[in-house]
């Protein structure tokens, strides 16, 4: 039952080159940066995103997430989500305002897998980049290198999945939408939306805490996942895997690194979810088809690289 | 640029490898086997471990490593990842691939 969680609203990832990364998430990712604050940190955004940003780039000294967001409805949802968090027992942190620049408060928790979530309501709207409100244009001229549209989800790896979804499902209102499942009836891959899409965040259960596995961007046609992977050649980019598809979403897809090692996806298609869809499972023998579902094996890197 | 030699060791399998690395790019950056690389491939930009190893001999230079997989000490002992490390003398290496529990974040 949804409970006000609308759509992953931002990602801050931890980068070991900042002029590097912002090479590449602007110059050839495409997404336009937005903003930087006091802490250098730097703010970008896909052409569609109506909000101010969504991807948020630290300099450290290692790489990985530190923490995903979601946008909820209103501030009095948040409160109520907030609330149920506590209830349920988790321990929350209150970021002001501010702290992220344009952004309003945000509730953070960490899931049972170590990774930090984020909820929040308001943030600047700056709306579409390059293109108005009224009347439209098609799409910006001057987006630059694959034009990812948005950030659409991540993936990530952790140990307690089955705690993760139960906060996800049962607090926050996420629909399970497909899972990988071993004979035993254990759960090693599950994917989940508050959307209609096939996934807003997904996890994969490995031995490991907080571990990144990818975030991932939103293109509009399998031609632009293929020019992607053609920009990926002409820049010397890192290839993980791919043009492929995805058995799990069925979404066409390509991986590739960013200059820290962070994994990124751009993809197109995919399928949709009504509340009323019943969960698709795939069994755990299937786990390559599921993933790669051309090679129908799992690359090495798959399951062992990861920030 | 210049060409330099790295010899790969690698004591699970007993074996030494070289190949042919330029001076102006990070070593793991210079495979560009089609049979494999004698050193694990990971991500290619310092932050995934995978490509961890020795130098046992050699000068290089480095750039940033992600302190997950890299501490201070592993520092001192020349203990660095191959896909960030840029070589200014011929160099020899050991292999020393992370399994993801060994990681130290
Ligand atoms: S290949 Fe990932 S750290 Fe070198
Ligand atoms: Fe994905």
């Amino acid at each position: 039952m949804k409970k006000g969680v609308m759509r992953p609203g931002h990602v801050q990832i931890r980068v070991l080159d900042l002029d590097e990364a912002v090479k590449h998430y602007a110059d050839l990712m495409g997404l336009i940066e937005m903003d930087r604050d006091d802490q250098g940190r730097v703010y970008l955004k896909g052409w569609t995103e109506v909000d101010k940003f969504s991807v948020v780039l630290r300099e450290a000294d290692e790489a990985g997430m530190d923490f995903m967001a979601f946008k909820v409805a209103d501030e009095a949802t948040l409160d109520s989500l907030a609330q149920d968090l506590r209830d349920y027992g988790l321990e929350l942190t209150e970021l002001p305002a501010g702290d992220l620049k344009d952004c309003g408060r945000r509730i953070q928790f960490t899931a049972p897998t170590g990774h930090h979530f984020e909820l929040f309501a308001t943030k600047e709207q700056t709306g579409k980049w390059g293109v108005s409100n009224r009347n439209p244009e098609a799409w910006p001229r001057d987006a630059k290198g694959m034009k990812a549209t948005r950030f659409d989800h991540c993936l990530l790896y952790g140990d307690d999945i089955d705690g993760v979804l139960d906060i996800f499902t049962n607090v926050l209102g996420f629909q399970l939408v497909e899972q990988v499942v071993e004979p035993d009836g254990n759960k090693i891959a599950i994917f989940m939306a508050c959307s209609m899409k096939e996934h807003d965040i997904a996890f994969i259960r490995q031995p490991m805490k907080d571990k990144f596995h990818h975030a991932s961007f939103f293109l509009e046609s399998w031609e632009d996942v293929l020019k992607a992977g053609d920009l990926l050649s002409m820049t010397d980019t890192p290839i993980d895997i791919g043009p492929t598809r995805h058995g799990l979403t069925h979404g066409t897809t390509i991986y590739f690194f960013d200059p820290s090692g962070n994994r990124c996806e751009v993809f197109s298609g995919g399928d949709y979810t009504y509340p009323d869809h019943p969960v698709i499972t795939w069994d755990a023998e299937q786990l390559g088809k599921a993933i790669f579902y051309h090679d129908r094996e799992l690359n090495e890197r798959f399951l062992t690289v990861v920030t | 640029m210049t060409s330099l030699n790295v010899t790969v060791v690698d004591k699970a399998k007993d074996t030494e490898v070289a190949f042919d690395a330029k001076s102006d790019q990070p070593v793991l950056l210079s495979i560009r086997s089609v049979v494999g690389s004698p050193i694990p491939v990971g991500c290619k930009g310092g932050g995934c471990g995978v490509c961890k190893v020795r130098v046992l001999e050699g000068n290089f230079s480095a750039k940033r490593m992600s302190k997950a997989h890299i501490s201070e000490q592993d520092l001192e002992e020349n203990v660095v990842l191959a896909c960030r490390i840029i070589p200014e003398t011929d160099l020899k290496v050991e292999i020393l691939a992370e399994t993801p529990e060994e990681d130290k974040s």
